[in-house]
């Protein structure tokens, strides 16, 4: 209900706040179940909404990072997260985790590049949750 | 159909009372019932929810006595295997969740309901299998890159510990968000009881809110009807009771004409004749079921005999008092009064008549008997009284005999009485011994001499005096006076005689042959 509203609130945020005066914003469909994460292999620059659908069961978060070099992902201590504070000057954006069924947007603005997605909750990075978008 | 009778008494009432203890009953026992209900629940629910939450520790041990095992140190993973799997069995089917040894007990669970718990439990008995599997293989020396995984894990490095820590972190991580979707299921469980509980409460509370108005109006308006009813009665109603008068009617602050609170304490008492208030008071003291009657008086200083039925209420708590149920009795004394005046009184000359002079004369007689002393009549008849109402009318003659009673009124004194037989026939009694019946007689006489009434008429009177000592029959006295009279009326106007024994046989007949003819004129 609470995520419902949430959700509601930022559709209008995103579509009515921005529509007139900024350039339309185009939509990612990204869709995110145990362990995989599906996206587009390449979009557009510009400003770029991911609509996150989490078809679950477990709970999904995501966060966007830019990662020109495409080496792996620095990994904290236990080398089986990703260490996020290392990769925080990178960070574009993210999603706290979601429940199943539940639809996010997350609004961004994208210079062309090569970016990151993944959940980094306990075990799923490892498990097979990230994907690469190439930007332009 | 026939309009209900009306009951001053609150019948009508026990419906509603009824009705609003129902629904009190009703909303309580719900309210309990689910009380009880979310009580035994929350009970079962803490008991899945430590289920699931050592699903999470169960993991991260199965790890270890793997890697323990592995490295040669006595350790059971597949107890903890089993454990694993059996609880997430109960957890999504229902059943016994086993003790784990030395840490807790072994729960018996319901199946769970809830489809994005059972989808998420589905995907924990996944990973469970997923990684007991691993470490077995990796246990038993196989690859472990050849176990099949059944979660939809997308595993690249092929380091066997590796593969195992992902799958029991997944395993962990899987079975904490499960915990926690049954957290969020059962708070949003308690806030819909909540909104239950307070559901029932407004309601129970508006409905008995609107009942209990409906009775008190109700109440109300057979109070009402009640009140209309003794207010408009013409009884008069008061209580008295400690402090003095409690309860006054309207009919008796109408009849005295002042407002209630004159009335009530001791102010009844203003209102009291002085002579009756000590009955009044005994009736209260004593709360005798009797008959008064007594006096109040009004604001205009008139006063009205009440006649009171007493009854005694002082222990009935509704009133704590004697009640009075008077009626106003004045005008029926007044009219009894009257009744008793034309008994006893001409009615033409207001003098009393022959019955109240007979009563007279015998207590007179009477009282001579006791005390001594004699007792005096006076026989008088008007002379020519017949040619005055032959030749001026009836009208002449009426106001001739009122000059005449006045007259008579004048010349005796207040203790004597004067009476009127019919006629132009007077009587006088004196009733005291020691007056001269001549002297009274004489007295008359004079005061018939003047001329009297508008016609300058002169009228005389003939007088016959008797006198009885102690014994003396009433009777005979005033056959006496009669036959004295007739005596003077034969000696000639204007004159008396006193009674002697001499002159009675002679002149008996005649007397009654004269009383005769008189009364066959007056007639």
């Amino acid at each position: 209900m609470l995520a419902c509203a949430g959700l509601l609130a930022f559709v209008e945020l995103g579509t009515g706040g921005w529509s007139k005066a900024a350039p339309a914003v185009r939509v990612v469909h990204i869709t995110e179940h145990d362990f995989h994460i599906s996206a587009p292999r390449r979009i557009a620059p510009g400003r770029v909404r991911f609509q996150v659908t989490n078809n679950g069961p477990d709970l999904h978060e995501l966060i966007v990072v830019r990662d020109p070099s495409g080496a792996p992902l620095p990994m904290r201590a236990d080398g089986l997260t990703v260490d996020e504070d290392a990769l925080d000057p990178e960070t574009m954006g993210s999603l706290e985790p979601g429940a199943p069924g539940s639809v996010r947007g997350l609004t961004l603005r994208l210079r062309p590049g090569r970016y990151e997605i993944f959940c980094n909750m306990a075990g799923h990075y490892m498990g097979g949750m990230h994907a690469v978008v190439l930007v332009g | 159909m026939r309009a209900p009778a009306f009951s001053p008494y609150a019948a009508r009432g026990r419906r509603p009372i009824v009705a609003i203890l129902l629904t009190f009953a009703l909303c309580s026992t719900a309210s309990i019932g689910l009380s009880i209900w979310q009580t035994a629940r929350s009970q079962h629910r803490a008991d899945v929810l430590r289920v699931a939450e050592r699903q999470q520790t169960l993991a991260s041990e199965y790890v270890q006595q793997v890697m323990l095992a592995h490295e040669g140190v006595r350790a059971d993973p597949e107890l903890t295997a089993t454990i694993l799997r059996l609880s997430t069995d109960a957890l999504l089917d229902g059943g016994d969740a086993p003790a784990v040894p030395g840490n807790d007990d072994d729960a018996r669970l319901s199946p769970t309901t809830d489809p994005t718990v059972r989808a998420q439990l589905h995907q924990e008995r996944r990973l469970v299998d997923d990684m007991t599997e691993t470490g077995a293989a990796y246990l038993a020396g196989r690859p472990v890159t050849s176990v099949p995984l059944s979660a939809h894990e997308h595993l690249t490095t092929t380091d066997p510990l590796t593969r195992l820590r992902v799958l029991a972190m997944l395993t962990a991580d899987v079975a904490l968000n499960t915990s926690r979707t049954i957290v969020a299921e059962s708070d949003s469980n308690i806030a819909n009881l909540i909104v239950m509980q307070a559901v029932l409460g407004v309601v129970g509370l508006l409905v008995s809110l609107t009942l209990a108005l409906a009775l008190i109006a109700a109440t109300r308006r057979q109070t009402a009807h009640f009140r209309s009813i003794v207010d408009s009665s013409t009884d008069l109603v008061i209580v008295l009771g400690d402090g003095g008068c409690r309860h006054v009617s309207r009919s008796v602050t109408a009849m005295l004409g002042v407002s209630e609170d004159a009335v009530l304490g001791d102010g009844i008492v203003r209102f009291l004749h002085p002579d009756d208030r000590s009955l009044v008071r005994s009736a209260q003291n004593s709360g005798r079921a009797e008959e008064i009657v007594f006096k109040l008086v009004n604001q205009h200083g008139e006063w009205r005999t009440l006649e009171a039925h007493v009854t005694d209420l002082r222990h009935d708590r509704g009133i704590r008092g004697v009640v009075l149920n008077a009626r106003d009795v004045t005008e029926r004394v007044r009219l009894q009064d009257e009744l008793v005046r034309q008994a006893y009184h001409d009615g033409l000359t207001g003098l009393a008549n022959r019955s109240l002079f007979r009563d007279r004369l015998e207590q007179a007689l009477a009282r001579s008997a006791r005390g001594g002393g004699s007792v005096g009549v006076l026989m008088l008849d008007l002379d020519g009284f017949k040619q005055v109402n032959d030749t001026l009318g009836h009208d002449a003659g009426d106001q001739l005999l009122r000059v005449v009673a006045e007259r008579l009124n004048e010349t005796v004194r207040a203790t004597d009485t004067v009476a009127r037989f019919g006629g132009d026939e007077f009587a006088v009694l004196i009733d005291d011994t020691g007056v001269d019946g001549e002297a009274v007689a004489q007295r008359i006489l004079d005061a018939f001499a003047g001329p009297m009434s508008a016609h300058h008429l002169l009228v005389h009177a003939s007088i016959g005096i008797a006198t009885a000592d102690a014994g003396g029959a009433l009777d005979h006295l005033l056959r006496d006076a009669d036959v004295a009279m007739y005596a003077a009326k034969q000696r000639g106007k204007a004159n008396w005689v006193r009674y002697h024994g001499s002159m009675e046989l002679p002149v008996v007949g005649h007397a009654r042959l004269g009383g005769e003819l008189r009364r066959a004129l007056d007639a």
